[in-house]
């Protein structure tokens, strides 16, 4: 696993540019919306965007193919993307954290949705993965345009609807780490299995 | 001695595609080339030897060990160069040295870096400003920095130009001094093989035709040149494939049989050409 995760950052490393122009431009935009959940809400989709960009960049040149005539075992490298994920989420987090603070709201608030945004993160990661292994990175970005619209829907449809105050929110992201748990131990043990068939 | 390669009977059925029952062994301390047109089956033997792909059947041993059981471990041992560089394009040669130290426990950085100031890399370039045979050196420099036993090269010539062909031969030569260590390469530049191999394996439209040492091969064969008479009544037995022209006609045919006529000595290319197209005996 660590030479995916390592492949991994020196893939984003050589995109350090316009990784850090992303998320200068959105703290810029955050600090004059003086919201820090902006930035959390995107950051949930940067960190899709990331391992995506990465296998891409490993399906142009065949690297996956190379890493299995490595002593990288199928399982560790498919798992590699995640974690990757897990760690950029991460790192994002922490960002929208301090931005959040920084930008007035509480720390319990900030903390609570902060969090929030991180989980949906690993949901959406853990929905795209899997289909990236099994169909590969150009039939997958439609896969994660419609799962980020999808969420969009649903959460904007919730809180329309059903008028949801702040207090019962609280309460129910208490689900929500169950809820994550849950998808991403089934999307790891998806694409383990689609690893360990698959062919070059 | 033991085998660094040996394939009993793979198999693969891709459908529009059957790789039949190949068997061929590599012997240890030895160069063995993997000849044939495209489409041949070259690459599927070898990705199948990689455990890249699962067989259908027979049974495959590389250094001792099935491929698709084997625990990753086993490819601390192979060194494996592909078509084209594996690695992404916005890498530098730092980059790709810090992936194979993840990758491999046995992994030589001193080696690495050593071979990377013999073919003069940059260390700083971007691979995609590499050139093609930048590219094939920077594969060859990985796979020879982790210990490797055995070398696995699938068309690594294709593209280069003949300095660069020969330093690669070089090089192979080079790392089977060793005599713990093998190489399978496959080509289609077949008088590269010719200079650098021990043994010659050829798969046409997924079966090996021949799979032979070098020498013997060599000393097999004879071109004999003559009338459409005198090539009609060469012994139809020893005979590979006849070409007829309007000024003559050639055959391949063992050296027993037509060294009585005008003859010389064939090449791996033309035995090769002769099996595929000459089959109007």
């Amino acid at each position: 696993m660590k030479a995916v995760l390592m492949s991994d950052m020196m893939v984003i490393k050589s995109q350090a540019k316009s990784v850090l122009l992303v998320i200068v431009v959105w703290l810029g935009i955050t600090i004059f919306n003086k919201s820090g959940l902006f930035f959390s809400a995107l950051s949930t989709v940067y960190a899709m965007m990331l391992p995506l960009t990465c296998i891409a960049a490993y399906e142009k040149s065949h690297f996956d193919r190379y890493l299995f005539t490595a002593p990288v075992s199928r399982a560790s490298a498919a798992m590699g993307h995640y974690v990757f994920s897990i760690i950029c989420a991460l790192c994002l987090a922490v960002i929208g954290f301090a931005a959040s603070v920084a930008l007035g709201m509480s720390v319990r608030e900030a903390a609570y949705s902060t969090f929030a945004c991180f989980c949906i993160g690993v949901v959406m990661v853990s929905v795209v993965l899997p289909v990236i292994y099994k169909y590969g990175t150009e039939k997958a970005r439609l896969t994660m345009m419609a799962v980020f619209v999808l969420f969009v829907l649903v959460f904007g449809l919730l809180f329309g609807a059903l008028d949801v105050d702040m207090d019962s929110l609280w309460d129910a992201l208490l689900l929500l780490p169950l809820l994550t748990v849950a998808v991403f131990a089934v999307s790891a043990a998806i694409s383990v299995g689609i690893y360990k068939r698959r062919e070059f | 001695m033991q085998n660094a390669i040996e394939c009993r009977n793979l198999s693969k059925d891709y459908g529009v595609f059957k790789l039949d029952r190949v068997n061929f062994t590599l012997p240890t301390g030895c160069i063995m080339g993997l000849i044939g047109e495209n489409g041949a089956g070259k690459s599927t033997t070898i990705r199948l030897l990689l455990g890249l792909a699962k067989r259908s059947g027979g049974e495959v041993k590389v250094l001792g060990a099935d491929p698709e059981t084997a625990e990753p471990e086993l490819r601390e041992e192979i060194g494996v160069v592909m078509d084209d560089c594996p690695f992404p394009e916005s890498m530098t040669l730092r980059d790709v040295r810090k992936i194979l130290a993840a990758a491999y426990r046995h992994f030589d950085g001193a080696r690495f870096d050593s071979l990377g100031l013999k073919f003069s890399l940059p260390e700083r370039q971007k691979i995609k400003e590499y050139s093609r045979g930048m590219r094939m050196k920077l594969s060859i420099a990985a796979a020879l920095s982790h210990g490797s036993r055995l070398l696995i090269l699938d068309e690594p010539t294709s593209g280069l130009d003949p300095v660069a062909r020969d330093e690669l031969l070089d090089i192979l030569l080079e790392f089977i001094q060793d005599e713990r260590n093998s190489v399978l390469i496959s080509s289609h530049i077949l008088s590269d093989l010719e200079k650098a191999c021990d043994y010659i394996t050829f798969i046409h439209t997924g079966r090996v035709v021949f799979s032979e040492e070098k020498d013997e091969l060599l000393g097999k064969y004879v071109i004999a040149k003559g009338s459409e008479r005198e090539i009609d009544a060469l012994d139809r037995d020893a005979v590979v494939g006849v070409r007829r022209g309007a000024f003559g006609c050639e055959a391949l045919v063992e050296r027993r049989a037509g060294e009585h006529l005008t003859h010389e000595r064939a090449s791996i290319e033309d035995i090769m050409l002769y099996y595929i197209k000459g089959d109007a005996k």
